[in-house]
């Protein structure tokens, strides 16, 4: 493949420096937290550390085409992430009583990881084509393509990543001039809906058990408040300087549970303490900024949509598990993006940053 | 402005509110985040420390593996665990009460542990430092030196009950039971599967180390119980298994084989009801000297093992010809002992040919060249749709790791012999499990049933109240051909127990049908010399089976390895002790035609007493013509075969002037060792020509003769 050098020209490197740093903190943080260093087994770090230079690729492949030409199978892209989403529940494999892996052997990932970045480009399609979103036909044909994904998900159940679904959705709706009206219908809506929801018995005794205990966690220090309340104690212990590399006591023995997932957070801030946490923050808000920032000099709208969308999802997922861990939300099993072990999560993060830089790179104003 | 700009006006603000909120959000994390590390910090880190220093985990009591009828087969016993709690210790030493040097030597003796060991545990810290909250001294020890321990007194030494597994019958089932691991998890057999439910939930324990042994009221901030692990109750009946054990020992005994395996279900809910392999192991000591040596003695080879099954699966076969009408029962199959199949002549193993036959006759006779017929009338698609609805090639999913698909040559790969070798029997590979799934249909009219091992899972709570946690319904998998067929080959399988090759598995009085299968073994992809695999393949009772079987004998003794004379009679000693145990009373309409035959022994020169014994043993009875004390000859000759409780008449003189001639008498379908026996018994002289069972003979049954005559008897080898 013939790399366009003016393309490389301009990609923002310090959003790309930050990932590398990110993704860095995140490999001492999984050996921290699979305890390598007491012999425990390298293969997750091995395995992101693998998955990293997968994404790494897959990312310059998608600089090397124009965001407009990928906007343009947004059909097939959604599409066939439908039909993903249909044959996890079909043959996917159970984890943690969800079911939403998809794969042979090792070689797999979950799907609605890949259904978050197509209807992303959807819906920034859609809303490029519409003149006025606030009409019945188009918020209809918004919802529609909207939902669809969100039900398959919520039968394997995931309803960690359903959050992220509505939040980015919302976030991209808002951008694209949603009337104030329709937000605050939205709102008294969804305060009825939750209150539907949790009547109704559509959630999980586990998933209600885990709400629940976010407001009442002393309730069950032991019990299904154990997770929120060993996050915190873990944090405590790190205190300004952190306790040092490899010398977490939370994590080294054992007790947090998802360590290397999505409570590696508590693993990081044990052993980095606040510092290290003012560290990572800032290098996350390095990348959200310079976004937003791509978001509004970018050459169309579609563009700009699509950035929003991606960047509204990252920083969800950084709100939503550090709060866990914090007891500013409740706890689902979002992973830290960058941070966490995890394939395919490691991959869409990688590739939809390379969907900004991409954006980024072909403004305007630097083409002239 | 147009309501395009104006559009463009409203996103460019909704941006710039995006970025505040973000910058918001963040900031609020922040400052959360900072008063939880900073200001919360001194009382979150007490509560971290006081969870590594008091967090302890309680065991929960592995469940119990039961038989349909609640028989445990497996069950956690009552054993203790020593552990020490550090804090108490540590207080101790210091009041100058005790030294840890003390408390090792005190306890070594007890738990068999050296003073040094015991003590690298007492002096145990985190990575990091800091002292443990306990550490645990041994496991796993008897009620007695527990109590030793208790009597010592010895500050933070605590002995509470642990759990160990027993298998309480030794062997019995072990290969479908498997065994667990030092942590008490599954790693082998249903151990494995049904883990999850067998292992239950561990209790934690949280809090001062002082109330962890005197019983004190937990309150529900710093104690959860453990919940211990379900039952899970198999279909497996402890009876059953027990007659195919017996048998499976004795056979492989008597027929000095490498191994030996079998599988009773039930062809209507596709329940196992008995599954085992010979030779085994004990789980209660799963391994004894080489590991890796050991783990393979775990292996369920019904399930976990691949085999050529040969002959047996010519009732797959005839399963397809009668299903899909290519066969009448006015067909006449000609075997001259082979066939020209795409210019290769393959052999039927009775080289000397089975001639004229009907449908019915080659399944009997288990002639090859009538199933290449068979084959080359269905052709390779139709052949490979039953192998495919028969199940061939694919898991049964049975609730058992590692359960092996079989081999099947892609169809692609198949010309005109391997169609036909497939046909009777060759040149595929299939599981017990798969081979009993696919005979279970034709058994149950042709619906396929799931085979599976779980009957149940039973929760039994503190208060010993039991209750059905799942309960596994038997599910029909497909009707892989129709119930008219079924009853229709059933009819022919009864007919060669009664009258074909399977006769040693004839059951006066019941309908048992039944199939032959004698497979050269394939090693290296070659068929290896002397090595076989004898199978039996049957259902009782036939005419409606309540259960099916297969037996499969793994590289018998070459000397008698055909599966007619092996794992036939093994598997009818198997079916009447089902029978007997299920009180199944026999059947008036059974084939009567098969009545058992005897030879009448040579008794001439004995005295009626002597006879009389001799007579009582070969089940026949008798009538005497004459005076005197000496039976000078016997009507109707020695030698002749007549049926079981035939009168016979002595003839009955003083003198010893005894008739000399016998006849000769049916030597067919005999092993060496068998007509050798007779011979001796008549007193007459053999010589053979060949390897294998009795095919031909020199003199026609019934010639008499004198008993110098020396008969030549041909034998094949029946690769049936």
């Amino acid at each position: 493949m013939i790399l366009d050098k003016k393309i490389f020209k301009n990609l923002d490197y310090s959003i790309i420096i930050s990932i590398f740093l990110l993704v860095f903190i995140g490999l001492l943080t999984i050996s921290s937290a699979t305890r390598v260093y007491l012999g425990g087994t390298p293969r997750y770090v091995i395995s992101q550390a693998v998955w990293f230079l997968v994404s790494i690729c897959v990312g310059v492949v998608i600089l090397n085409i124009d965001y407009n030409s990928i906007g343009g199978y947004y059909k097939i892209l959604y599409i066939s992430s439908i039909i993903l989403l249909i044959l996890v529940l079909l043959i996917g494999s159970e984890r943690n009583g969800a079911k939403a892996w998809l794969g042979i052997g090792p070689f797999g990932g979950q799907p609605s990881e890949l259904a978050k970045i197509a209807t992303i480009i959807t819906i920034s399609k859609l809303l490029e084509d519409m003149e006025n979103i606030n009409n019945l036909k188009n918020l209809g044909k918004l919802a529609f393509v909207a939902i669809l994904p969100m039900a398959l998900i919520q039968l394997q159940p995931d309803l960690g990543t359903n959050l992220i679904f509505a939040v980015t959705i919302f976030g991209m709706l808002f951008t694209a001039g949603l009337d104030k009206r329709i937000i605050y219908g939205g709102i008294v809506s969804l305060a009825t809906s939750v209150i539907a929801v949790w009547e109704l018995g559509i959630l999980k005794s586990y998933q209600k058990d885990r709400i629940l205990v976010f407001f009442r966690p002393e309730l069950d220090r032991l019990g299904s408040g154990y997770n929120a309340y060993v996050a915190k104690t873990a944090i405590g212990s790190g205190k300004f300087f952190g306790m040092g590399l490899f010398n977490g006591i939370q994590s080294s023995g054992n007790f947090i549970p998802e360590s290397h997932t999505d409570f590696i957070f508590c693993v990081f801030a044990e052993e980095w303490g606040f510092l290290g946490a003012v560290v990572l923050l800032v290098l996350f808000l390095n990348i959200i900024l310079k976004s937003i920032n791509i978001a509004s000099t970018s050459k169309d709208k579609f563009g700009k949509y699509l950035t929003i969308g991606i960047i509204t999802m990252i920083t969800f997922q950084v709100l939503q598990n550090i709060g866990m861990d914090i007891g500013l939300m409740p706890i689902t099993g979002i992973p830290l993006p960058f941070i966490s072990y995890g394939g395919s999560s490691l991959l869409t993060t990688v590739v939809s940053i390379s969907l900004i830089l991409n954006v980024g790179a072909r403004r305007k104003k630097i083409n002239f | 402005m147009s309501s395009n700009q104006k559009t463009n006006m409203l996103v460019k603000k909704r941006v710039v509110y995006m970025l505040l909120i973000i910058l918001a959000v963040q900031f609020v994390i922040m400052l959360r985040y900072a008063w939880v590390q900073i200001v919360w910090s001194p009382q979150l880190q007490k509560w971290a420390v006081e969870q590594w220093t008091n967090d302890t985990k309680i065991d929960a009591k592995r469940g119990k593996i039961l038989d349909r009828n609640g028989s445990p087969l497996a069950v956690s016993g009552n054993v203790e665990r020593v552990d020490a709690f550090m804090k108490d210790i540590n207080e101790a030493v210091k009041n100058k009460k005790i030294t840890k040097e003390e408390i090792a030597e005190k306890l070594s003796p007890i738990i068999g542990m050296t003073k040094e060991a015991i003590l690298k545990k007492l002096n145990k810290r985190l990575p990091n430092g800091l002292p443990l909250s306990s550490v645990t001294i041994i496991r796993r020890i008897e009620k007695e030196q527990g109590n030793k321990i208790r009597e010592l007194k010895l500050p933070g030494i605590v002995i509470t009950e642990d759990t160990k597994r027993y298998y309480p019958n030794g062997n019995f089932l072990a290969h479908v039971l498997g065994n667990t691991n030092i942590d008490g998890d599954g790693r082998a057999g249903i151990e494995l599967q049904y883990n999850e439910e067998l292992k239950g939930t561990p209790g934690r324990f949280m809090g001062e180390t002082d109330a962890y042994h005197r019983e004190m009221p937990y309150s529900m901030a710093n104690y959860v119980a453990p919940k211990n692990g379900n039952d899970i109750v198999l279909t497996i009946d402890q009876s059953i298994q027990y007659f195919v054990e017996k048998q499976l020992e004795r056979g492989l005994v008597e027929y000095k084989a490498k191994q030996i395996s079998a599988i009773v279900m039930d062809p209507k809910t596709g329940e196992i009801l008995a599954m085992a392999n010979k030779p085994d192991y004990d789980p209660n000591n799963p391994v004894t000297g080489d590991v890796s040596e050991s783990i393979k003695k775990w292996r369920n080879r019904a399930v976990n093992d691949v085999f050529e099954p040969g002959s047996v699966l010519k009732v797959i076969t005839a399963a397809a010809a009668i299903e899909e009408n290519i066969v009448s029962d006015e067909d006449r199959f000609v075997c001259h002992g082979s066939k020209k199949v795409a210019d290769r002549i393959i052999h039927c193993w009775k080289r000397t040919g089975h001639g004229t036959q009907n449908f019915a006759q080659i399944l009997q006779n288990s002639c090859n060249v009538g199933f290449m017929e068979l084959g080359e009338r269905l052709g390779k698609e139709k052949l490979y749709k039953y192998w495919n609805l028969f199940g061939f090639g694919k898991k049964t999913n049975i609730d058992f790791p590692g359960e092996e698909n079989g081999i099947i040559r892609p169809i692609e790969r198949v010309n005109k012999v391997e169609l036909v070798n497939q046909a009777f029997g060759q040149g595929i590979s299939v599981t017990m499990i798969q081979y009993l799934t696919a005979l279970a249909a034709v058994a149950n009219d042709g619906k396929m049933m799931q085979p599976h091992l779980l009957k149940q899972v039973l929760y039994t709570d503190e208060n010993g109240n039991t209750s059905i946690v799942k309960e596994y319904k038997p599910k029909v998998l497909k009707q892989v051909m129709s119930a008219e067929s079924a009853r229709k080959l059933r009819a022919i399988l009864e007919t060669v127990v009664s009258v074909g090759a399977g006769k040693k598995a004839y059951l006066e009085g019941y309908h048992v049908g039944g199939k032959t299968g004698t497979a050269q073994k394939v090693i290296n992809g070659v068929y290896a010399n002397g090595k076989y695999i004898s199978s039996f393949a049957s259902m009782a009772p036939c005419s409606n089976p309540e259960f099916v079987i297969i037996l499969s004998i793994d590289e018998p003794d070459p000397s008698n390895y055909y599966s007619g004379s092996t794992a036939a009679p093994l598997t009818k000693q198997i079916i009447e002790d089902i029978f007997r145990y299920r009180n199944i009373p026999p059947d008036a309409t059974a084939n009567k035609e098969a009545v058992r035959e005897v030879v009448i022994p040579e008794i001439r020169g004995l005295t009626v007493e002597e006879a009389n014994k001799i007579l009582r043993n070969n089940k026949l009875n008798f009538e005497t013509q004459g005076n005197g004390s000496i039976i000078y000859d016997v009507s109707p000759t020695p030698g002749v075969t007549v049926r079981e409780n035939t009168k016979i008449t002595l003839y009955l003189g003083m003198d010893k002037n005894k008739n000399e001639k016998v006849a000769v008498p049916n030597f067919t379908g005999m092993t060496k060792k068998e007509i050798n026996e007779l011979a001796k018994s008549l007193g007459i002289k053999v010589s053979y020509l060949g390897d294998g069972i009795g095919v031909s003979q020199s003199l026609q049954p019934g010639t008499e003769i004198d008993k110098s005559t020396e008969i030549e008897i041909i034998l094949e080898q029946p690769e049936d």
